[in-house]
């Protein structure tokens, strides 16, 4: 399915990343995962950021999803979910795009001691909607299509870009950002070998 | 306390499923708290056994394998002890019983509760499952925003009580138990396994005497289908269903109604498509329902809606060829069978057969680029234009558009794939189907011809004037040059797109060396 469920806006710290906006649409999944699942693609998200480095752009495959992370010289990060079969161009675009207009409202000054609920910036909610369609969102940034597509790296795994010594189960059993709930869940799926991917 | 060998006499002060409680003797606990579940089960196992080896002051032990522990009874007083590593026989006592695991008393309850929502909401959309390890003292049903979800750790007893019950009464055809009790076993065997014939087959014996109704069973399978989208089973208990009603002495339907139950399997289809990925009998129902529309002379739903709407599901889930398979069949079917039938929109404007006309020029023009051949397909168009208007009799007239309505489908759908194709990377369904676009053209270029030479034995026998056998001598020759162009554009354009893709990537790279391998071996090359 092209499909975007998550776009997120990230201050990466010299140790961890905080969440300055973030937008969800996780209406394609049944009702009661919900709630897990945001919070699985905010911790995913987070956990990327924090293990990209500044000035690359990274497309990581998980299951049926993909993650598209760019963090710019400045520490600024986005972070999209999307379907697997989304295309990685206009995702990095988006991201991009995103990330200048937010530059633009706030100042980098006030990046680190902005958070979630301070930060207006409801313009990512209807990027997140009109990028759903690829093809119509692509026609609207079509003059900017300078983005270099060799230099997204691809990883096919998640795994793939965590630290050395580092696994995802742990990492997982250890975030304090995921209810049991949501624990069990990730269980689950693990179990029914379908990845962390909360599958519906 | 896991270490040795612990007796806990502690007593319950509360349970939610009273009613296993009711009945003296009391009750031990354990000083973990074990889990309703099991309090509630060895609670029922043991008023059970109680009654097999009826209560004396003398000690008496049960074993109870699933609990990994014993249970003990001192004068009117339950002890249970819990050993941890326990052995899966221990002798006791002479007297000790092994109890079975298949019993779970909280089962009705549950049933009951699911039951009860199921019949109460007549919005509720979906079942699920959510996973628990533990039933923290908690009922297992949940209930909101017209959904339902039940934790997964009674998913087990549950099932198997409810098999058991049923397959216990399908064995014994003397045993005879109240058609709502049959109903709720069902419910809740088929909710959690939907694959099991035997069951769907016992609903449709229940639907048939009268005891359930018809569509309150669309119903509760559309749940079903909800849970396990793939689901053989009650796809076919839908069609089985649909059959039901559509013949039914009592059920008369209005053909011409918007209401046509037939708009809602349609919808479901969509669903269930959407929530497993190639769901082939989702996509297979759908050709049933349209099937099913033809016989019974349904104007709803529209094949243009139908046309519209699965175009939209290919173009958001471009890698699955499930959906691009129903593609293929609904061209088939506008492109050959529907003949005579002209597109609904043609009804409310005349123009429109222009229109496809014009866009098939167009989409010929935009993909030649020879000057040539430019002049040569401006002067067919103006030829074709003027024969139309020259044309009086309906009935060819008819025959045109008839022709450009075909190839309109035909065109609509290959722009879609050319659009795919450029948007999204390497993927091998696009290709696959534009392997069938070919081919199809080829069909209809192939099929109109003998058309057309039938229409003019057809004039010979009713002995029709020399000059209109001219006209269509003529119109035959349009067809073919026509149909040179139509090739020579869709192999230009695929060379277009073939050259994009190969420089993009290499795996896509192969996809299309063999889609020109299919091109070759069906002949499909450009006459000079």
């Amino acid at each position: 399915m092209v499909k975007l469920y998550a776009l997120s806006i990230l201050y990466k710290n010299p140790t961890s990343a905080t969440t300055l906006k973030a937008a969800y649409d996780v209406e394609s999944f049944s009702f009661f995962q919900r709630g897990s699942v945001k919070e699985f693609m905010i911790f995913i998200s987070k956990t990327i950021v924090e293990r990209t480095q500044s000035c690359f752009r990274q497309s990581v495959k998980e299951g049926d999803y993909m993650c598209h992370v760019f963090v710019r010289a400045d520490n600024l990060a986005a972070v999209l979910i999307s379907d697997h079969e989304y295309p990685r161009r206009v995702a990095h675009t988006l991201i991009t795009k995103v990330m200048d207009e937010f530059a633009a409202k706030y100042p980098q000054s006030t990046w680190e001691t902005l958070n979630e609920t301070m930060t207006d910036f409801a313009q990512i909610n209807v990027y997140l909607a009109k990028y759903q369609n690829p093809n119509e969102a692509d026609a609207l940034t079509k003059m900017q299509n300078d983005l270099d597509e060799t230099k997204i790296i691809l990883h096919n795994t998640l795994e793939a870009v965590l630290k050395r010594g580092e696994n995802l189960d742990e990492l997982v059993s250890k975030s304090q950002g995921l209810s049991v709930q949501s624990k069990a869940f990730y269980k689950t799926a693990r179990k029914t070998n379908s990845c962390c991917s909360l599958a519906p | 306390m896991f270490g040795k060998c612990n007796d806990i006499d502690v007593f319950l002060e509360k349970e939610i499923y009273t009613d296993l409680m009711s009945s003296q003797p009391q009750f031990g606990a354990f000083d973990f708290a074990p889990s309703e579940f099991k309090r509630s089960r060895l609670a029922e196992n043991f008023k059970q056994y109680r009654s097999i080896s009826p209560h004396t002051s003398a000690e008496k032990r049960y074993i109870v394998p699933a609990l990994k522990g014993a249970v003990r009874e001192t004068e009117g007083l339950i002890v249970c002890q819990f050993v941890p590593n326990f052995p899966r026989h221990v002798t006791n006592n002479s007297d000790e019983v092994t109890m079975q695991d298949d019993i779970f008393p909280a089962a009705e309850k549950i049933l009951s509760d699911i039951e009860n929502v199921v019949k109460k909401n007549p919005s509720l959309k979906s079942f699920e499952i959510i996973p628990a390890e533990d039933n923290e003292n908690k009922s297992p049903v949940f209930h909101q925003e017209d959904c339902l979800g039940l934790a997964s750790w009674c998913v087990q007893p549950l099932y198997c009580y409810a098999y058991r019950r049923l397959f216990e009464l399908r064995q014994n055809k003397h045993r005879r138990e109240e058609p709502s009790t049959i109903a709720r076993w069902l419910l809740g065997a088929l909710l959690l396994n939907p694959d099991v014939t035997t069951f769907w087959n016992m609903r449709r014996e229940l639907v048939r005497s009268h005891k359930l109704e018809a569509s309150e069973e669309f119903f509760f399978s559309r749940l079903v289908l909800y849970h396990k989208p793939k689901c053989f089973e009650a796809f076919a208990y839908r069609r089985w269903l649909l059959s039901y009603i559509l013949n039914s002495k009592d059920g008369h339907y209005d053909p011409e109604s918007v209401e046509s139950p037939l708009c809602r399997e349609l919808d479901i289809a969509t669903t269930c498509a959407d929530r497993y990925a190639s769901n082939y009998h989702a996509w297979s129902h759908r050709r049933h329902v349209i099937t099913l529309r033809e016989s019974h002379g349904f104007a709803y739903p529209t094949l243009e809606t139908e046309w519209k709407n699965s175009l939209a599901w290919c173009q958001r889930h471009v890698s699955d060829y499930s959906g691009l398979s129903y593609r293929q069949f609904l061209l088939n079917k506008y492109m050959f069978e529907l003949k005579e039938l002209p597109r609904e929109s043609f009804i409310k404007c005349p123009d429109v057969g222009e229109q496809w006309k014009e866009e098939l020029f167009a989409y010929i023009k935009s993909n030649i680029s020879d000057t040539g051949d430019m002049h040569q397909l401006q002067r067919l168009y103006d030829w074709m234009n003027a024969e139309f208007r020259a044309i009086t009799s309906s009935r060819r007239r008819q025959r045109q558009t008839t022709y450009f309505r075909a190839l309109s489908y035909w065109l609509e759908e290959c722009r879609a794939n050319d659009s795919a194709i450029c948007t999204y990377n390497d993927h091998e369904a696009l290709w696959c189907h534009r392997r069938f676009l070919a081919y199809l053209l080829l069909r209809f270029m192939a099929s109109n011809h003998s058309y057309h030479e039938d229409e003019r034995a057809d004039g010979r026998s009713v002995d029709e004037s020399a000059e209109r056998k001219n006209v269509q001598k003529s119109l035959t020759n349009d067809v073919t040059v026509c149909h040179d162009f139509l090739v020579q554009a869709f192999h230009a354009r695929t060379n277009k797109i073939a050259d994009l893709a190969t420089k993009r990537d290499q795996h896509e790279k192969m996809l299309v060396e063999r889609f020109f391998k299919f091109l070759q071996s069906i002949g499909f090359e450009i006459r000079s």
